[in-house]
């Protein structure tokens, strides 16, 4: 077995998965500590740059959360990173990215249990695709 | 010896229209020739490689590269043509962002010249050039082909940028003199304005409920493309070129590149367009109907990166998915 053990940048919305996170914590949820949560005030604050940076510097996967379609503190926000998460996964498999390693997932603040279990699994998707190796060639 | 600068033009992996363009400036190439001597343009003249290498070093003021970097040759020549100019300036689109050949790095180098030489398209069956071969004649040398399309700037230092395909006269009227009196800095013909910026068209501010090839579109030459459904780099590409094609009813392509600033020109697409999709009501729409709505975009990597794949994140296809 690899001693493999990926590093998963989580960005959170404010207003919903970053307080599902909350509940995970309060509810002793168990999940690996290979995610790295970053909060912003909505998920559409999240720009594709974001997540190319975030590959560039290393991390093996991203995750992106926002609020339940509908439930967006700012009317729309969810529904802007859905399009943008679309397109991005789209242009990872172009570029030949394995596009597991981005997810767009909708987290309440009431999940908690959900927050502990997409982060569960997405650590063990990652942890199977194996590291992002981004081997520069000339 | 005048005391005229000495300048050069220089290609590399470019398809010559950046030379043609400088001819685009009409008389105004009179001037130019006042205020300078042009000692090296292979395109033009006939220049030897030896010749270049028997100058000193720093002997040229101001060299225009244009084209990106794909052959071996192309990299050693920008290289030798640093060491003897004072300034390069990055002339085009290619070398200064990668280009439309950049988007040869969606593929490898094997699946190209696979490609090039022995489909049916070609010749099946046909010879795939290698570096040294022997014909009757004698040995033949080629330079070989690098993995990847690279703009200038990963293979020597820049001084100064000035993407185009081709820089248009307005651009070189306005930048070639300020370049040749050493007025300009590294970005500063990079402009900070998008094409939307400068574009004549009328945009009204509203939804696009989803995006049409533009074959498929009536277009009305008096307002927004991106409005009418049609997809325009407009919104991510930088405006020197004060916006002809929108102007003459075609979609911007990108291919000035980003705007000044910004490293990723298909990132910022998808933002923009991000924030502009979508049809009214949307919230009572399920996720396949959602899904309709931004699958009408096409190809986001090949029009996104049209120009400027070299230069964004990735750079080129990488090899993470197996099997």
């Amino acid at each position: 077995m690899t001693s493999f053990e990926p590093k998963i940048i989580v960005f959170l919305c404010n207003w919903c998965s970053y307080g599902g996170g909350d509940l995970a914590g309060v509810n002793r949820e168990q999940y690996p500590p290979n995610v790295l949560g970053i909060k912003v005030m909505c998920s559409s604050r999240i720009t594709p740059e974001h997540i190319m940076e975030s590959f560039m510097d290393g991390a093996d996967g991203v995750l992106v959360t926002g609020c339940h379609p509908g439930d967006c503190h700012y009317i729309d926000g969810n529904y802007k990173t859905f399009r943008k998460m679309d397109m991005v996964s789209r242009m990872f498999e172009d570029l030949g990215i394995n596009p597991g390693r981005l997810r767009l997932e909708w987290i309440s603040s009431a999940e908690g249990n959900k927050f502990a279990r997409v982060m569960r699994e997405m650590t063990q998707l990652v942890r199977e695709l194996g590291p992002l190796e981004l081997k520069e060639e000339v | 010896m005048s005391d005229k600068l000495k300048i050069g033009f220089y290609w590399c992996a470019s398809c010559g229209g950046c030379e043609v363009s400088v001819l685009d400036i009409d008389e105004m190439i009179l001037e130019v020739v006042e205020l300078a001597d042009i000692v090296f343009w292979p395109c033009a003249m006939d220049p030897k490689y030896e010749d270049l290498r028997a100058m000193e070093d720093g002997s040229l003021d101001v060299v225009f590269i244009n084209g990106s970097i794909r052959s071996k040759e192309n990299e050693e020549m920008a290289k030798l043509l640093r060491e003897k100019s004072k300034k390069v300036v990055a002339y085009g689109s290619c070398s200064s962002i990668g280009g439309l050949f950049g988007l040869g790095n969606l593929y490898s180098r094997e699946e190209l010249l696979e490609y090039g030489y022995n489909t049916p398209s070609t010749d099946k069956g046909g010879v795939i050039p290698v570096e040294n071969s022997k014909v009757p004649e004698g040995e033949l040398h080629l330079p070989p082909l690098q993995h990847h399309v690279r703009p200038l700037d990963e293979v020597i230092e820049v001084d100064i940028y000035l993407p185009g395909c081709p820089p248009l006269p307005n651009q070189l009227k306005e930048g070639l003199p300020l370049i040749l009196q050493g007025k300009v800095g590294k970005y500063d013909l990079v402009s900070q304005k998008s094409v939307c910026d400068q574009c004549p068209l009328e945009r009204e501010e509203k939804r696009i409920p989803r995006l049409y090839p533009i074959q498929e579109k009536m277009l009305d030459p008096e307002s927004c493309i991106l409005d009418q459904g049609v997809l325009c780099m407009g919104p991510a590409t930088a405006g020197m070129c004060e916006a002809p094609c929108p102007s003459v009813g075609h979609p911007c392509i990108g291919c000035n590149g980003p705007v000044r600033g910004v490293k990723d020109q298909g990132a910022r697409m998808a933002s923009a367009l991000a924030s502009v999709l979508g049809a009214e009501g949307e919230e009572r729409m399920d996720e396949s109907e959602l899904k309709d709505v931004v699958n009408s975009v096409r190809d986001p990597t090949g029009s996104f990166y049209r120009f400027s794949l070299p230069k964004s994140y990735f750079r080129y296809k990488r090899r993470d998915i197996h099997g």
